[in-house]
């Protein structure tokens, strides 16, 4: 049987199926879209059956991954027509060819609705398919009661229900908010009997989903599927036709237990003793088997029931007779339950109490890190990576090196992540991290990326009694034949601070460390140059008495490279050089660096974003609740270090406020800017050139990297203070960050956008050539929800995406993750989530950089989080109004105060604007009509609702002036409410000033950020 | 196709945005907004498909079916096929039958020349998806009597109607084989007896104007 009894179609087919190559082919495809589009667009000649004929090619060609932009109106007017072949063939490509998005299913929506209503039940069938399968939400909202009908019906087959049942599902998935299921408590209750094994396995899918949204309006369900599952699992009560390989429906076994997993516990007693009954059941009763399809389905529903008992949080026996099990899965030779028993052991690790069990077979989980299947690999990394602890970490850490020269490419980049962040976390000692991270470098120098040095370097300076043993490793590495550039960099680095600290040893004079470092330089990069050039002027600065043989060495190295074509190195080498002639001079600048402030490790935070993709299973979000080593720990910060997270700390975004905080302050100094400048994206300065770009994935590494290039404005001040006046060039290169910087443009006026925001809640908050920050928003009472709407308008991707929310005190913000990279053309949403503690008039700002190529583009925008949001306009009668507004009879609760300079408007206008602020105008409860009094009830978490009243009186004869009275039962929101209200009837609210911005100040005269901004 | 995670499923629709829940989450299609084309589409949650989904794929690389229950464009789909044939069709024999692709898992299975394969979310168990797919592979062997890939390539609308009998909103609705073998005979019957009527009605037009 091989024809489709379609001769043309077959015919097409097989031609395709000659075609040399994809070139003839899509010869071929054009040749018949031709055909396709010219018979169509004479549709008289078409017969029913042509038309069956041209649409089922259509889907071909569309199958095959080719464009197929027409035909559209004829394959879904085929589902109109009458008679069921063509009407068969109509839905089913129609529900290939589109999907949800498609306008062109619009058109459909009335006739599928008749066919679903309809008598005829095979036409209901083709209609619940479709939308079951492709329906959006205009479909949720036409015709979701009439599947729900269906679905509990008594007079349908079980064929139209459980079609039905799966319908709903998808409409319920994908509009929960438009499908009504109140009181579908009581209809599950009553589906969950059914007998009808395929009705009841598709509404044990719906179920599922309805209690993933609500499980609250479902206990009465959960005895039901306890009953289900010991009808199958334990009474092996089905028709023979549902046994699948002997076992009694295993896809729906999977399915309940699935549901009773969304319920938090299992309460009643009784119930629970049968389940677990049965589960035991499971777990005991499952043998491996020879036939694989057997062996698959009982394991399919024992690793679901393992899942079960997991989230059941069963007693300790029974879960250690789960680990028991994973254990032997582990070492079995059948991949697929090898490969799911290290999954189901990294979900285990969550429960307390088993890890040491599991623990016992780590060189078991170490041989899977050598399984020939690379999906197992993963697994038994992150099972790896999940299990570490200060126990083990020297063992698991030292295979992951070892595994590291063998590993695939794929994996290396991870792999050596994982290494560093364990080895960081757990180290037993010290110098123990040093060596892995080294050792790390020196095998997989091109998957350690810059994180990973200058955390140890960051360890390094902030541990004095590590320093000789780091320079001493370092020195042994350039010992190496050939070694990695960023074993160059390391190495180089640590020996400029540390080398001194080991003169006395061999080979360890300064001009030896000097002549060794200096015979990597010809095979290095650029940016390896500059760091090199900081570890000569280092190493002079260090040997005292000065050498003079290496100090004309030296000089003649920086004076080649004064006229590098590099303007990061030739600045460097021209610095260097004047500094260095000055003697005792030097040795101030060029002191050791300053300790680093304690910070949460970039590498978590990177090892979070990596694991984007294996989110759901990664151990990374075990590493939050695990005890590190305190071996390594950076502290000792200098005094001037503003707040301190952490370094456990898995900071999530409310409190990476701080941590940005404080790298924007780095950064800040960094490239030698005064205080007064606004925090302006550091972009084009022409010294900072070579940061810039460089500014996120530095993170941590601000600081020392101040030192590798002397920060252009600070050596400034100090040629300057030593030389007298400088160049005219010099000035100007010199010239602040936020005057020439900065080249995107806004589109439009933000402050305009912001102001306009204020009074809706949805549309633009920022606008440039590349990007578009869209907001929508809700409020209810205190709270409200955002959702930052952030597109790419470009074709490129925006890279280094990062949106963080500077709160005032009196909000609370959360807002959830903001992906680092926004592909070409997309937009991406995030939700945030805003509560209003205390009246307040501050205004959160949402602090946004991204990069686009090498321009990092950083704005501060306000958030229209405004105090008129948690307003909730309520008219007031006049018997309500007075004696609440006699009750409040005096300051701090009620305040007066002549307003002059009110910008001109009618009375009407006053009162447009005020309703616009949801303070509604309550008209006649003044008598004086040149009066306005106006009402509304405040909401904050602290002051709950509170009524506000406020009445202002004009001067017909002076517009420009007013008298306004606010009251409310709460000081302060009496207070703010009144300027409020003032500052929208007194400026032009585009002109107000920019918002009160939490600016990284730098004291210049605060001696330590000085020095740590010179060095 | 673009995979974000974010924290909490959100819906566009309407005015203003409504909150549907806090496991997991999606990112619905967003179209026109503020004059953006938009491409991502997004979904990390139970409360999404189950099986987002089904491709068969020849062994060099030919596409015989697809199948999608959560909205890709096309040029998403023909990213999607060609990632996924690169990693699956590498695949020794001797491995496991799940792949960990852009933060789903594939679980894909081999029968003589042609690869099933099926997109799940992670949390989704692998082996009852490896037993739909062998499910559906013998619904096809008893309907096609002994099924080959041919018969898949010139009766593919067939293919799609067992499918659509056996899976719909990616989530399975019959498990027995022995019912869908029989609503599949059903569908052929009412198109044969259809055919048949519209020959009969032919021969009268035909025989009347004789």
């Amino acid at each position: 049987m091989a024809l489709s009894g379609m001769r043309g179609l077959s015919v097409f087919i097989s031609e395709i199926r000659n075609c040399q190559n994809k070139e003839q082919e899509r010869l071929r495809v054009d040749k018949e879209l031709g055909n396709i589009r010219t018979r169509f667009k004479n549709e008289k000649g078409l017969t029913p059956y042509d038309k069956k004929k041209y649409v089922w090619k259509m889907l071909y060609i569309f199958m095959l991954g080719y464009d197929v932009d027409f035909g559209h109106m004829e394959a879904v007017s085929l589902i109109s027509a009458p008679k069921y072949p063509e009407k068969q063939v109509g839905y089913l490509v129609t529900s290939c060819l589109l999907n949800e998005n498609h306008d062109f299913l619009r058109l459909a929506i009335n006739t599928v609705r008749n066919d679903i209503i309809g008598r005829n039940e095979t036409f209901q069938c083709l209609a619940l398919t479709l939308v079951g399968n492709i329906g959006g939400r205009d479909f949720a909202e036409s015709l979701a009661p009439d599947v729900q009908k269906l679905l509990i019906s008594s007079s349908c087959r079980p064929l139209v229900r459980k079609k039905a049942a799966l319908c709903l599902l998808r409409l319920f998935r994908k509009n929960p908010d438009v499908v009504n299921v109140d009181g579908w408590s009581d209809r599950m209750t009553q589906l969950l009997d059914e007998r009808n094994l395929g009705v009841l396995t598709s509404s044990m899918s719906l179920f599922v989903a309805l209690v993933a949204n609500n499980h609250e309006a479902y206990w009465s369900c959960l005895p039901k599927c306890v009953k289900v599952l010991e009808r199958l699992a334990r009474n092996q009560d089905v028709p023979q036709e549902y046994t699948y390989y002997g076992i009694p429906s295993p896809w729906l076994q999977v399915k309940t237990m699935r549901a009773l997993q969304y319920f938090p516990t299992v309460e009643d007693p009784n119930t629970r003793r049968s389940l677990f009954e049965v589960l035991q059941r499971i777990l005991m009763g499952t043998d491996v088997v020879k036939n694989v399809n057997k062996n698959n389905a009982s394991h399919a529903v024992l690793f679901e029931a393992l899942a079960l008992v997991m989230h059941l949080d069963a007693e300790k026996e029974m879960m250690s007779q789960c680990v028991a099990l994973l254990g032997k899965f582990i070492a079995v030779r059948e991949p697929n339950i090898r490969y799911l028993g290290l999954e189901n052991m990294t979900r285990m690790l969550m429960v307390t109490d088993v890890q040491d069990i599991i623990k016992r077979h780590q060189a078991q989980i170490i041989t899977s890190l050598k399984d020939p299947d690379i999906s197992i690999r993963r697994r038994a990394l992150d099972l790896l990576y999940g299990m570490c602890d200060v126990s083990n970490a020297k063992d698991i850490v030292e295979e992951l090196l070892q595994y590291l020269g063998t590993a695939d490419f794929t994996m290396r980049e991870e792999l050596a992540l994982k290494a560093a962040i364990l080895a960081e976390k757990f180290a037993p000692d010290l110098s123990w991290y040093v060596d892995v991270i080294l050792q790390l470098i020196d095998k997989a120098g091109d998957f350690v990326s810059d994180d990973i040095w200058f955390r140890v370097v960051q360890f390094v300076t902030n541990n004095e009694d590590l320093q000789p043993y780091a320079a001493l490793k370092a020195r042994e590495y350039l010992d190496k034949p050939a070694i990695h550039e960023t074993m160059v960099k390391v190495s180089a680095y640590l020996l400029g601070e540390y080398s001194h600290l080991l003169a006395r040893r061999p080979g360890c004079t300064p001009k030896e460390i000097f002549s060794i470092i200096h015979e990597k330089l010809p095979t290095v990069s650029t940016p390896t140059i500059s760091i090199l050039l900081s570890t000569y002027a280092k190493i002079l600065m260090h040997s005292q008495p000065p050498d003079p043989e290496l100090q004309n060495q030296i000089w003649a190295i920086f004076s080649k490279y004064e006229s590098c074509i590099d303007a990061e190195i030739q600045q460097r080498a021209v610095e260097y050089l004047t500094l260095s002639r000055k003697g005792a001079a030097l040795m101030d600048i060029l002191a050791e660096m300053p300790k680093f402030p304690e910070r949460e490790s970039s590498l978590i935070k990177k090892a979070e974003d990596t694991e984007a993709d294996t989110a759901e299973l990664s151990a990374i979000k075990l590493r939050a609740q695990q005890q590190a080593s305190n071996a390594l720990v950076v502290t000792d910060r200098p005094a001037t270090e503003s707040p301190q997270v952490s370094q456990l700390a898995m900071v999530k975004i409310p409190s990476m406020n701080v941590e940005n905080n404080s790298v924007d302050k780095e950064s800040t100094q960094a490239n030698g800017i005064h205080g007064e400048v606004e925090p302006q994206p550091p972009t084009t300065h022409t010294h900072s050139q070579a940061h810039a770009p460089d500014a996120d994935i530095l993170g941590d590494l601000l600081s020392p990297l101040a030192i590798e290039g002397p920060p252009a404005k600070s050596d400034h001040n100090i040629s300057s203070g030593i030389e007298g006046p400088v160049s005219e060039d010099d000035a100007l290169a010199l010239a602040p960050v936020g005057e020439q910087d900065n080249t995107v443009k806004p589109i439009g006026d933000v402050a305009e956008r912001f102001h306009a925001l204020c009074f809706k809640d949805s549309g633009v908050l920022y606008e440039d050539p590349y990007v578009q920050i869209g907001i929508k928003a809700e409020w209810r009472a205190h709270q409200g929800s955002f959702v930052l709407f952030l597109g790419n308008k470009t074709t490129s991707s925006l890279d280094s995406v990062q949106a963080v929310i500077l709160p005032p005190s009196h909000l609370k913000l959360v807002l959830s993750s903001v992906p680092e990279i926004i592909p070409p053309r997309a937009q991406v949403q995030c939700p945030l989530e805003v509560e209003n503690i205390r009246p307040s008039r501050e205004v959160a700002v949402l602090d946004f950089s991204y990069k686009f190529g090498t321009n990092l583009v950083n704005n501060k925008l306000r958030l229209p989080a405004v105090l008129n949001k948690f307003f909730q306009p309520i008219p007031v009668s006049a018997e309500e109004f007075f004696p609440q507004w006699r009750l409040l009879a005096a300051p701090p609760l009620k305040l007066q105060e002549v307003v002059r300079g009110v910008r001109p408007m009618s009375l009407g206008e006053m009162a447009n604007l005020l309703n616009s602020l949801r303070l509604v105008v309550c008209p006649g409860l003044d008598p004086n009509a040149s009066n306005l009094v106006a009402t509304t009830t405040f909401y904050s978490e602290s002051t709950r609702a509170l009524l506000c009243l406020v009445r202002i009186e004009t001067d017909p004869a002076d517009r420009s002036q007013l008298r306004m009275t606010v009251a409310s039962r709460d000081p302060t929101l009496t207070f703010e409410l009144k300027e409020f209200i003032k500052e929208h009837l007194v400026s032009i609210p585009t002109a107000s000033k920019p918002p009160p911005v939490p600016q990284p100040q730098i004291a210049a005269s605060d001696p330590g950020a000085l020095l740590a901004g010179l060095l | 196709m673009v995979v974000v995670e974010v924290v909490v499923a959100y819906d566009s629709g309407g005015d203003g945005c409504r909150w549907v829940g806090t496991r997991g989450a999606e990112v619905v299609v967003f179209a026109g907004g503020w004059g953006l084309e938009l491409v991502a589409v997004v979904m990390v949650d139970s409360g999404q498909m189950k099986i987002h989904f089904v491709l068969l794929i020849s062994r060099q690389g030919k596409v015989r079916l697809t199948k999608w229950y959560s909205p890709y464009s096309q040029k998403e789909r023909t990213k999607v096929i060609r990632e996924l044939s690169g990693m699956i069709l590498t695949r020794g024999p001797k491995l496991s039958n799940f792949v960990e692709w852009r933060g789903f898992k594939v679980v894909y299975k081999r029968y003589a020349s042609l690869y099933f394969c099926m997109c799940i979310n992670q949390e989704d168990n692998e082996l009852e998806i490896l037993e739909i797919i062998h499910h559906f592979v013998e619904i096809l062997d008893r309907y096609f009597g002994s099924v080959c890939e041919l018969d898949l390539i010139f009766n593919f609308h067939k293919a799609y109607y067992i499918l659509d009998e056996i899976l719909i909103a990616g989530e399975l609705q019959e498990s027995s084989k022995k019912t869908v073998a029989r609503l599949v005979a059903a569908q052929d019957s009412l198109v044969e007896t259809a055919k048949e009527e519209a020959n009969s009605i032919s021969n009268i037009i035909a025989q009347a104007t004789k």
